[in-house]
């Protein structure tokens, strides 16, 4: 099954904006996750993990470097269900 | 307890261990001297300081019968040896062998007169070289009221405490010009063990006669202590200061 | 020459509430602030009850995403920092920043939040434990989160003395400011043990009450049938200012801390030394460091956990100290209303004996009905005393050996 991307950068906003208490309406995928929503890398490291558990995936912690924006974490998490089919 | 400060400043105080000496020794620690305190029961006098350093103040036991020539030496050297120097002594270590004085013996007569005037001298003599060196000093001897106007049944104590009396004087005119100043104390009648022991009755009797109408606490000894060892009392020496509530008068 | 200190804030989070006044009025009423667990979790042990903050929200005072990230122990001592600078009227901003402080103590830090990621990692493998763990459990967390808020750049730090953790960190901070190092320091207790590790682990040391079906009868100080001590959580904050700091900014001060008592048993982990002499040591040098004689105290907030020895132990204790005063001094343990907050209790208790001060009434120990012939003395009993109260001592023993001893006084010019 190829990953709903629509569906997933909604759900990448909600638990986003669980997280960081914002309103899911400033989150946009153009965001970048530190400079736009003020997450620090306690945040970035927590919602990696949120990802992980939501989506029972594992994000490799090499790429986790490469993620800035809401579109990264959404490619991401896109590339390792496609690539787990 | 009047406020006093004394930090920066060394003392020892005998007989610490009860009554008007821990006293003394906690409101000295509580102005902050550090304060050697010397005692013979080593578990009673450690719990003192023990205390003591539980509020916060700087105390240690030094353990010493003040009527042995050697032993003050010895506890001198020691005490010297931590604080590097002494400013302040409190001569308080005394006892009572109270006895009609056509029974008093040898012995409780040599005993009291040993402890009372001889350690007095003793534990100033250790101390006095340290202060002339430090060019500052404050001896205070606890005498009693039993020196100044006789008390039936202590001949031996009153003798010693008005002893206590000459010694200070004496010593006073010796050291005044080293800016050491030598004053005694003569409290009333004081609530500590030493008192706790004599009949209710007789307790009473004494309140009654005491002006303001109650009993003195060793802080209120250690109140006077407090004005004699401050800085600010440079010219008061050779003094006797009657603590009693106005017993005697 | 030494500073005096007074205090001008008082915050608190308790099983009776998070309203000082209310919780006050309840305390003096009798209120029991001990009721039965729900969580299936926590009511599976031996003790089955505990003194629970249940209506406790940190919101307004932090976000939904700073409520995540501060465990529940610094977030009792959170709110209730923030409560008691707003009453003592302080505007940091204003304020040199190092020379002002928050030392916050605590039991054992963020007891919960280890078991939810010991679990995590358990089922789930190391990566999915939180990057949050170790800044939520870190004890000294409660005065981190403080001196956060208020913008506090001198000394801040958490001490872990068990139940004597909010008494040793008030002194400190009394110290502190006696000393000329600070003007402002935000100083108390917090904890929040009611978890599974915290219920299982005092249990297995026998020292919980069992008596699970009748929660508000539970915590029996001085009682011949207390079985021990019920668990409690909440938070006791204070803002201690120097005295001529505080008058400069009108401030109202609400008493004077006067002095203190700190000694160690250093003979067993956790049973107190039977006959008091380091405890009382404390006990008596908190008076008289306080420039106060025995008679002169009118008023001692004990310890009194319910514990079989802790509470003989602690007479003994009274009783070296005050000798025979410790006939007529009025003293209670108000643990029996709230439990035992832990590293919170000796916060919450200055306040209590603050408010005494004020009010002129002393708050009764709850279900004292047959007290222990070992325990002979006034605990006032089941209901407030009304009594002339200017100076009290408050007294935390804490597992360790640590004594530790506080004294204040209504302030006068």
């Amino acid at each position: 099954m190829a990953a709903d991307r629509k569906q997933i950068e909604a759900k990448v906003i909600e638990i986003i904006a669980d997280q960081l208490a914002r309103d899911k309406e400033q989150i946009s995928g153009a965001s970048d996750i530190a400079n736009d929503l003020g997450a620090d890398s306690l945040d970035l490291a927590e919602l990696m993990i949120a990802f992980e558990e939501n989506f029972d995936i594992d994000i490799d912690e090499d790429k986790v470097g490469e993620i800035s924006t809401v579109n990264d974490v959404v490619d991401q998490i896109c590339k390792v269900l496609d690539s787990n089919e | 307890m009047i406020k006093v400060d004394l930090t920066g400043k060394n003392a020892v105080v005998t007989g610490a261990t009860r009554g008007i000496g821990f006293g003394v020794a906690k409101a000295l620690a509580m102005s902050g001297a550090k304060v050697a305190c010397i005692g013979t029961n080593e578990e009673k006098l450690k719990e003192s300081v023990a205390e003591i350093c539980a509020g916060g103040g700087e105390a240690k036991a030094f353990v010493c019968n003040v009527a042995d020539s050697a032993a003050v030496s010895e506890v001198a050297s020691a005490i010297l040896a931590e604080y590097g120097r002494v400013d302040i002594v409190v001569n308080n270590a005394g006892i009572t062998r109270d006895m009609l004085m056509r029974r008093i013996t040898d012995e409780m007569w040599d005993d009291v007169i040993n402890v009372n005037l001889r350690g007095t001298f003793l534990v100033t003599r250790a101390f006095v070289e340290s202060m002339r060196k430090g060019k500052w000093g404050r001896i205070i001897n606890i005498s009693s009221i039993s020196g100044l106007i006789g008390n039936a049944g202590q001949a031996n104590y009153s003798a010693s405490k008005a002893g206590v009396i000459g010694f200070t004087r004496t010593v006073s005119k010796e050291l005044g010009n080293r800016n050491i100043t030598v004053n005694a104390i003569c409290p009333g009648f004081v609530d500590t063990d030493m008192t706790r022991v004599l009949n209710p009755v007789l307790i009473q009797g004494i309140k009654d006669r005491i002006p303001v109408g109650r009993i003195g606490s060793p802080e209120d000894i250690a109140n006077a202590v407090l004005f004699f060892a401050s800085p600010d009392s440079s010219y008061v020496t050779g003094q006797v200061l009657t603590v009693d509530g106005g017993l005697i008068m | 020459m030494k500073k005096r200190v007074v205090i001008t804030g008082m915050g608190l989070v308790t099983p009776l509430g998070c309203e000082l006044e209310a919780v006050w009025k309840k305390l003096l009423e009798g209120e029991s602030g001990i009721t039965p667990l729900v969580d299936p979790e926590l009511n599976c042990f031996r003790s089955k009850i505990a003194g629970q903050c249940r209506d406790f929200s940190p919101l307004p005072y932090v976000d939904s995403k700073e409520e995540k990230r501060i465990d529940r122990f610094a977030q009792f001592s959170y709110v209730a920092g923030i409560r008691a600078v707003e009453e003592s009227g302080i505007d940091f901003s204003k304020e040199n920043p190092f020379r002002c402080g928050a030392i916050v103590g605590c039991g054992v830090g963020g007891l919960g939040e280890i078991e939810r990621q010991d679990a995590k990692l358990d089922k789930c493998g190391a990566s999915r434990v939180s990057p949050f763990t170790i800044p939520k459990i870190m004890l000294n967390a409660a005065s981190s989160h403080l001196a956060i808020r208020f913008g506090i750049h001198g000394v801040s730090y958490g001490v872990a003395t068990a139940c004597a953790s909010a008494n040793n960190a008030m002194i400190d901070s009394y110290r502190l400011i006696r000393d000329g190092d600070l003007d402002v320091v935000i100083t108390g207790g917090t904890e929040a043990a009611v978890s599974k590790l915290g219920l299982v682990g005092f249990a297995a040391m026998r020292a919980l009450s069992e008596r699970n079906d009748e929660p508000s009868k539970a915590s029996r100080p001085f009682d011949a049938d207390r079985d021990g001590f019920v668990i409690g959580e909440g938070a006791g904050i204070l803002v201690f200012e120097e005295l001529e700091h505080a008058k400069k900014r009108g401030a109202r001060i609400l008493g004077e801390f006067l002095g203190y008592g700190v000694s160690t048993d250093a003979s067993h982990i956790t049973q107190p030394d039977s006959e008091g002499v380091y405890a009382g040591a404390a006990l008596s040098a908190a008076v008289f460091s306080a420039g106060l004689n025995p008679e002169q105290i009118d008023y001692i907030n004990a310890h009194g956990t319910a514990t079989k020895l802790g509470d003989v132990a602690e007479v003994g204790a009274i009783k070296r100290a005050f000798g025979d005063c410790a006939k007529s001094v009025a003293i209670s343990s108000t643990k029996s209303s709230i439990g035992h907050l832990l590293g919170g209790s000796g916060g919450v208790e200055l306040i209590f004996s603050l408010l005494a001060i004020r009010d002129n009434v002393v708050p009764p120990t709850l279900n004292l009905e047959n007290p222990d012939p070992a325990c002979n003395l006034d605990f006032t009993p089941l209901v407030a005393k009304e009594r002339r109260i200017k100076y009290i001592v408050s007294s935390s023993f804490g597992f360790g050996g640590h004594n530790a001893c506080v004294a204040a006084g209504a302030f006068t010019e």
